[in-house]
């Protein structure tokens, strides 16, 4: 073996553990509202709006405020640092990253479809 | 019908070009000609296709599903053309055409080298598997085969609609400039595999070169023009988000820039043939995998710009395509393993082939990296280990360290010489560029960054431009398309620059001002001017310029950002673009976020069955009871006008109430609601019904809104309020100017290999290096088994890495 090698291997090692460390500690899970309630930690939840609740835009604090409901059909007010985001209304599922602070989600952003991605449901056909 | 019929025809014409190409195996000539026969009916049918469907959307032909999902009556001859590619079965379309007509110029190219039949073997293969795509997404379904339940032959009278953020000029740029650059990726791919198979394992790298230094500058243009995009009118607030979607075109980009620097090793010394394989075969897997993850579904829950599940039949073919090529390389590879020449190469650490080998390393570290982080979402449960996601910051602690090594490794391998140099000399040479990097990056010190890693990678950029610049400078006139490489160095080191201002030191706030208002934020005033009604004449829309004037030091800029309700949405929300102040040396970015009526007279809103405090009395009551639609009439002469009561109890103390009626009067026409004041109880305070709103799906349950004013005071008119996200985006710029040098750079690279230019070139550096060269070949043949030999140092650990990166592709 030489040295070059047993230097090369070290360094693959080092980085391989740092690589496993630092993905490891980024990761951020999805779950549901009842986990996450649970576990206090931060987490993405996939769900869709609720729009029989209030919803409203705190324009001092710039939070948008609204009530989402899990896949598992928790629902739960969500509080979210910014504007209601474009394609909002719209988005037939939104993913929502953030933690519970008491009984009330804070969500620190909010995912909703790229515009091109939409393909039509044909559901205004229908009605039309 | 036409069409549906044009994708089975294509199909098989494909087939067929695929089969008869690869049965000549470069020994037919005759079968070389029906093969290139065929594959011209293939690009034919795909040119038809493509016009097929350009004229069903320029003719407004809504019995297509897809004309009727993605256009309408009112878009500009633009931005209807870009409907073509606005979705999942016209972006198909879109990148077959590209891949076909690329294969059209490709063939007497390959020809004229001896590949033709290889070459566009494989390359029509591709097309076999986007083809096959086309058979389940293609744009020519009709709406009653899309949608249950709609007659055949219905066509309605206008489309869905081109979503409103989508309407822009940008929207006929970058999608094409993106496909085109995916689409030119299989070329290295087809060429790497059409050496193997050939069993000529040099040759087709010098041939590729041009090929993929085009496919790897549009590819990465294309990326940022999105980034750009995004930035300017999406308002995404930067250029760049670590999307998965986005990472993954990113991807076979980051490759293809590895795949440039080693075959340019290549070109010198003969050495890295296999990684060079590797890397051409992983450059093109990713693009598959980056379509992959795109279109089928699998990161929903993780992209903001996936599509939507494609079905069960398209995910497995997509997944397919993936395996399919990547097996096809590997094996390729595996096969020939032992044949493929090893040229023994005797370099030390302080040598170009050295630096430029770990550079490569570092470059796919990079992409191991972001691939990583970009499939976790589809490894953990591989794993047993719960769903997740990777938070994005990761990509930037990564990418910060790796690209500070790059780019003083570049800086300083720029002076290094081939096969060993003395580091001595090297220093010294780069001695006034270190000096000089070093006061720079003093001065962002004195600016106030105080974080060590970002003064390094300033530094190092500040370096890797100086020394790239000094060489510019030296080959100018003698070899201008020398310049190319040292001129995307610069505009690598600028785009990194501004990526580090704009990321790590931007700064926002929120400002909530009316029309004709001011504030003052970041040491600027903020004036919004006025809101003016733009676009009048289209009647889908409601879209509104904001006008805002930033001052400083009576200094004085204009922004127009834009708030835009659209049919599209049903007019819930508005659409948002922002409006950019463009600084040298940063940029202002104004975004509107929220906008709301209010008023400052004082008001409520309620619905039947609820009660609020009357705002001037908090003693009082008042509790709505229901409307009177009974008693609604049109004045005499004004059938427009429709006269409303709404019934209300008001109670003025503990159990004890009234009832009355409050009218309001609707003009139909224009909107304007009038209330007839009501005066509560000989009090001063006055109340008003001033507005309707409708609940649609249940009358009863519609609101009223009440404004409350003291006797004698004027009718209070309501305002409409804006919130404005206000970014200062420092040194932004440097991202586009660098994108731009980058990209220049590589196309004045092309002409340095065009096939003619390339002999000339090599002849003259064979003059310089004969003995190299020689000594490189004759190791090849002396040792053709290379993995005990020690020596090839840097084509050592480039082949460990790109293996890595293949392990990855499989796990993928």
């Amino acid at each position: 073996m030489k040295p070059r090698y047993i230097v090369g291997s070290i360094i693959g090692v080092l980085f391989l553990i740092l690589a496993i460390y630092s993905f490891d500690s980024s990761k951020i899970e999805y779950t549901d509202f009842l986990e996450a309630r649970e576990t206090g930690k931060t987490v993405q939840v996939i769900g869709s709006w609720v729009k029989e609740h209030d919803y409203d835009y705190d324009v001092e604090n710039n939070q948008f405020i609204f009530y989402m409901e899990d896949e598992e059909s928790n629902v739960t007010k969500i509080i979210f640092d910014g504007g209601k985001p474009n394609n909002f209304d719209i988005a037939p599922e939104l993913v929502i990253k953030g933690k519970f602070n008491g009984d009330v989600f804070r969500a620190s952003e909010i995912l909703t479809k790229c515009p091109s991605k939409y393909e039509g449901d044909g559901e205004e056909l229908k009605s039309s | 019908m036409i069409g549906q019929f044009l994708v089975y025809i294509t199909l098989a014409l494909s087939v067929g070009s695929t089969v008869v190409y690869l049965i000549s195996a470069n020994k037919n000539e005759k079968l070389n000609k029906a093969g290139s026969y065929l594959y011209n009916g293939v690009t034919l049918g795909l040119i038809l296709m493509s016009l097929f469907l350009l004229s069903i959307i320029l003719s407004h032909d809504y019995q297509y599903t897809y004309v009727y999902d993605y256009s309408s009556n009112e878009l500009p001859l633009s931005l209807l053309i870009s409907t073509f590619w606005a979705g999942q079965h016209g972006s198909f379309l879109l990148w077959a055409i590209f891949v076909a007509v690329i294969g059209y110029f490709l063939m007497p190219y390959a020809r004229k080298f001896g590949y033709e039949s290889y070459v566009m073997g494989f390359y029509s293969l591709i097309l076999v598997f986007i083809l096959l795509l086309m058979i389940f997404k293609n744009p020519f379904h009709f709406l009653w085969e899309s949608y249950e339940g709609v007659e055949v032959g219905f066509t309605p009278k206008n489309g869905h609609g081109l979503n409103p953020i989508l309407q822009n000029y940008w929207m006929a740029i970058h999608p094409p400039i993106l496909f085109l650059g995916y689409a030119a990726m299989s070329v290295p791919f087809v060429f790497g595999l059409a050496g193997l198979f050939k069993r000529d394992y040099r040759q087709w790298i010098d041939i590729a070169i041009p090929w993929t230094l085009f496919a790897t500058a549009t590819l990465g243009l294309g990326i940022m023009i999105g980034g750009f995009w995004a930035y300017e009118t999406l308002g995404w607030g930067g250029f760049w988000g670590w999307d998965p979607v986005e990472n993954s075109s990113l991807l076979p980009w980051i490759v293809a820039v590895a795949l440039v620097h080693t075959m340019f090793v290549y070109r010198k010394n003969g050495g890295l043939i296999k990684t060079n394989f590797s890397l051409a075969v992983i450059s093109f897997v990713l693009v598959l995998y980056a379509t992959f993850l795109t279109r089928s579904g699998i990161l929903a829950g993780s992209s903001v710009h996936t599509f939507a599940d494609p079905g069960m039949t398209v995910y497995l073919i997509l997944l397919l395509f993936i395996v399919a090529f990547l097996l096809l390389g590997l094996f390729a590879l595996l096969f020939r393993l032992k044949e493929i020449p090893n040229p023994k190469m005797n370099f030390s650490f302080t040598s170009k082939e050295f630096a430029l080998s770990f550079g490569t390393i570092g470059i796919l570290l990079s992409g191991l990296i972001i691939i990583i982080g970009t499939s976790w979402p589809i490894l953990g449960p591989w794993f047993g280990q719960p769903k997740a996601a990777i938070d994005t910051s990761l990509y930037d602690q990564w990418n910060l360290p790796i690209w500070i090594v790059l780019l003083f490794v570049n800086a300083l391998s720029l002076f290094f010489r081939w096969k060993s140099s003395d580091i001595k000399t090297v220093l010294v040479k780069s001695l006034p560029a270190i000096l000089i990097s070093i006061a720079l990056t003093a001065v962002s010190v004195i600016m106030g960054v105080g974080n060590f890693l970002f003064l390094l990678l300033i530094f190092t950029a500040w370096l890797s431009m100086i020394i790239n610049t000094q060489l510019i400078i030296k080959h100018f006139a003698k070899n201008f398309a020398k310049t190319g490489a040292y001129l995307s160095h610069v505009g690598l080191a600028l785009l990194l620059l501004g990526a580090l201002g704009s990321g790590a030191f931007s700064e926002s706030t929120q400002l909530t001002l009316k029309e004709g208002e001011q504030t003052e934020a970041f040491g600027y005033t903020f004036f919004f001017l006025k809101k003016e009604r733009i676009e009048k004449e289209l009647t889908d829309r409601e879209k509104y310029q904001l006008t805002l004037m930033i001052e400083k030091d009576g200094e004085k800029n204009i922004v127009k950002p834009v708030a835009y309700w659209s049919d599209f949405n049903k007019r819930e929300v508005p659409y948002m673009q922002p409006g950019i102040s463009r600084f040298l040396t940063k940029d202002i970015y104004v975004e509107p976020k929220d906008v709301r009526s209010t008023s400052n007279a004082m008001s409520i809103v309620l619905s039947k069955g609820h009660k609020h405090r009357i705002p001037l009395n908090y003693s009082v009551n008042m509790a709505m009871l229901g409307f009177d639609m009974a008693h609604s009439t049109s004045p005499e002469g004004e059938p427009n006008h429709i006269r409303m009561g709404c019934i209300i109890r008001f109670e003025p103390h503990e159990g004890e109430s009234f009832v009355d009626t409050l009218y309001i009067s609707l003009d139909m026409l224009s909107g304007c609601n009038h209330p007839e004041w009501y005066t509560y109880l000989n009090t001063v305070i006055e109340i008003g019904f001033k507005e309707f709103i409708p609940n649609k799906e249940n009358m009863a349950q519609s609101q009223a809104v009440f404004y409350f004013r003291e006797k004698g005071q004027p009718e209070p008119e309501p305002v409409t309020v804006f919130t404005f996200r206000v970014i200062i985006e420092p040194y932004i710029n440097l991202v586009w100017i660098g994108t731009i040098i980058l990209f220049a750079g590589f196309f004045i690279a092309m002409g340095k290999y065009t096939p003619g230019g390339q002999k000339k070139k090599k002849k003259k550096k064979k003059g310089n290096d004969t003995s190299q060269q020689i000594i490189s070949d004759t190791a090849a043949q002396a040792s053709p088994d290379r993995a005990t030999d020690g020596s090839g140092t840097g084509e050592n650990s480039g082949d460990a890495k790109a293996g890595d990166g293949q392990n990855e592709e499989d796990r993928a």
